[in-house]
């Protein structure tokens, strides 16, 4: 049975203003958080994810609807208490220059220190388990203005471990990040996620990567709906051609990305295997062919072989046969004969 | 990293790196009792230079109940110099701390003790007291306060100070985001002056020279009598301030991270407003606008100690606002001659160069708040 650290009832979330009708970003939104567990919050821009984050860190007020944290209410917890069960890593910019990456860490360990934040030994040992933890143990000395920004990512979120929460909240935490840096700390937090049992929520934009990394996914859509799930279900029942629905875009069940949708010319075969059919396919599809299997139907034919020349791409429009050597020529020449 | 290892290497028992790092959260004893020393050096030659050179030598005795070789030494440093140079000292101090505190708040590295209009407020009080009596018929309250002399322009200036930090706490409380405090700060600044340039434009010749005077700044004009009042409050800001680091490290990442972390931000606000404005708001009062220590010293000190580090910047700059002050009053009042400049001028030609140039030199201006 998964524990549940977090959980929201008919929640609704938005601004509300002294002497203006409040805003509702999104309203009754049943979402939860398990232990153990990495959750991927979804949704276009300005659909209020990082309202609904704040709403459940504590530091927005919910319009309606209660959040329970450990089966208790979060309205009932002091900002003490819940500094010790909750962290966050927020979008903030950091631009304090003489900080070192451990005094950013050990200042995590503010819920816990004394009045005058004195790190004791056991401080200590949790600021290096954090560090160590998130793969920064070399970076210990460096000064955070001089990190990059991977890396600063990766601080920021051992100072939110450092936290010891037993939920941690991260408000877009592989935005500025390069392919590879993402997948690296998502696969992070992951890890974090199941050694530690704690309850990980993070927006992303990332579509690819959530799908393949998240254990749920909550999808937030414009129209202030939200729908959570395991990511492959929410995948066959439509749940992301609803949320992310707009003209000209379409949501490709099969790969779990988004494409873009033209009117689908004219319709070409590619025969072959492996890798180099598979681009030459997403090649013809990126300029506005249609790519099918069948060969009856199609108005040109293409054959991709690999010799020892090298690959080698047979064109066949109206009878007439070629041969071409990068997808490039190849694109060109299809589009000469098909003109005519 | 690779230096490390080659270090621990080196020395054949590896040091553990939890001392690596204690030495770097807190001030080095050392370096504390170092500046500590140069304080105490550096009092003592602001007692004994002057227009009138007294040996250390004396001063010391005169300090201990002996009589000086000249009795006349022994008014000048009890009636003059050395409620001068505590006032120095002190008010140095709680420039320096309060524009690092406001610095911190704002997260901003150009905001110094009156970002607030916390000066704008008591130059209004003493233009209102200097300026408007010297034009207007005498039987206002202003000109009640002109007759106390010394002491109006301290009420008045106490007044003006308070009153700005009365509105200043009402916005606070109501608003979500700190920085608009530091705007409406600035536009209090520029309606003060505006209406303190109407009071001038109206105003006779000496009532002029007298409130730029005012402006000039100056530690010599407190008597020990006022001193008794100005003590006690700077030395329990100082000390209130030092309480502070916990909250101030906390609000380095900025307000969301500091709520995050289970700190009352809103409280915390309050305390650093209050602690500013009685800082900042006595020593106005009492010496007059003092400008630049306040900016400056927390630079010099992240510069010097290589540290954003609250629990090294509280005790580090408080210390350094005092040095400064005291130097530029050693400086101000031209050892040896009668002239006396103006200490305002003092603080801004001498020392900002000076700090511009370690800054510089220390190619670490950018870090401050880095960009």
């Amino acid at each position: 049975m998964k524990e549940t650290l977090c959980r929201t009832h008919g929640l609704t979330i938005g601004y509300r203003f002294p002497r203006r009708p409040t805003h509702v970003v999104a309203s009754d939104l049943e979402m939860a958080l398990n232990r153990g567990e990495l959750t991927c919050l979804l949704g276009p821009n300005g659909a209020g994810k990082s309202t609904l984050l704040k709403t459940l860190s504590g530091t927005q007020p919910p319009i309606s609807g209660n959040i329970s944290l450990n089966n208790r209410d979060l309205k009932s917890y002091s900002q003490r208490e819940l500094s010790r069960l909750l962290s966050v890593v927020l979008t903030d910019r950091i631009d304090v220059g003489f900080l070192s990456s451990y005094a950013l860490v050990a200042l995590g360990r503010h819920p816990y220190t004394g009045w005058s934040g004195r790190i004791n030994s056991r401080d200590d040992e949790i600021v290096r388990w954090a560090l160590k933890s998130v793969g920064a143990d070399d970076l210990t000395q460096r000064f955070v203005a001089e990190l990059s920004d991977g890396e600063r990512q990766k601080i920021l979120i051992a100072r939110a471990l450092a936290q010891e929460p037993q939920i941690m909240l991260l408000d877009e935490p592989t935005a500025f990040l390069d392919v590879p840096r993402r997948v690296e700390i998502m696969q992070l937090l992951k890890k974090l996620a199941r050694d530690t049992g704690k309850a990980i929520l993070l927006s992303i934009h990332d579509l690819e990567l959530a799908l393949r990394s998240a254990d749920r996914i909550c999808l937030l859509s414009m129209k202030g709906r939200l729908q959570a799930g395991v990511p492959e279900d929410l995948v066959l029942q439509g749940a992301f051609e609803e949320t992310f629905h707009s003209e000209g875009v379409r949501f490709d069940r099969e790969y779990g990305h988004f494409t873009i949708t033209e009117v689908r010319g004219r319709t070409v075969s590619v025969e072959g295997s492996g890798v180099s059919a598979g681009w030459t396919k997403r090649a013809l599809e990126r300029v506005g062919f249609s790519v099918s299997d069948a060969k009856n139907r199609a108005q040109a034919r293409i054959l991709v072989v690999s010799n020892k020349n090298g690959l080698c791409w047979k064109l066949n429009v109206h009878k007439r046969e070629s041969e071409h050597h990068s997808i490039e020529e190849l694109l060109t020449c299809i589009h000469t004969e098909l003109q005519e | 990293m690779p230096l490390d290892k080659s270090v621990n290497q080196n020395k054949k028992k590896p040091r553990s790196l939890q001392d690596e790092h204690m030495p770097s959260s807190t001030l080095n004893p050392y370096t504390l009792a170092g500046l500590m020393l140069l304080l105490i050096a550096i009092f003592f030659l602001d007692l004994s230079l002057g227009s009138v050179r007294i040996p250390a030598g004396d001063i010391m005795g005169m300090l201990f109940g002996k009589e000086p070789q000249q009795t006349s030494w022994l008014k000048i440093l009890y009636l003059f110099r050395l409620p001068k140079a505590i006032t120095a000292v002190l008010a140095g101090s709680a420039l320096a701390v309060s524009g690092l505190i406001m610095q911190t708040l704002f997260r901003n590295p150009l905001a110094g003790p009156f970002v607030l209009g916390i000066n704008s407020g008591a130059s209004l009080g003493v233009a209102l007291v200097i300026l408007w009596t010297g034009s207007v018929s005498q039987t206002t309250i202003f000109a009640g306060l002109s007759l106390l002399g010394d002491l109006g322009l301290i009420i008045a200036a106490g007044l003006g100070a308070s009153l700005v930090l009365v509105f200043i706490l009402l916005v606070s409380r109501r608003v979500q985001n700190v920085m608009t405090l530091l705007i409406l700060g600035l536009l209090f600044g520029y309606a003060t002056s505006a209406v303190v340039s109407i009071l001038l434009h109206f105003s006779i010749a000496e009532r002029i020279h007298l409130f730029v005077s005012w402006t000039f700044g100056s530690f010599g004009g407190v008597t020990w009598k006022q001193l008794k009042v100005l003590m006690p409050v700077l030395i329990i800001g100082i000390l209130i301030s030092q309480m502070l680091v916990k909250p101030l490290n906390a609000f380095l990442l900025g307000e969301s991270y500091a709520r995050s972390m289970g700190l009352n931000v809103r409280r915390a606000r309050i305390w650093i407003i209050c602690i500013t404005a009685l800082l900042a708001g006595s020593v106005t009062a009492f010496c007059g606008p003092i400008a630049f220590v306040g900016v400056a010293i927390p630079h010099l000190a992240r510069s010097l100690f290589n540290s954003s580090d609250h629990r090294i910047l509280i005790p580090s700059t408080s210390l350094l606002g005092a040095i400064i002050a005291i130097v530029a009053d050693i400086v101000s009042g031209l050892p040896g001659t009668q002239v006396v400049l103006p200490l305002n001028a003092v603080t801004s030609l001498i020392g900002a160069p000076i700090i511009a140039w370690i800054i510089l030199s220390r190619r670490n201006l950018r870090k401050t708040f880095a960009s």
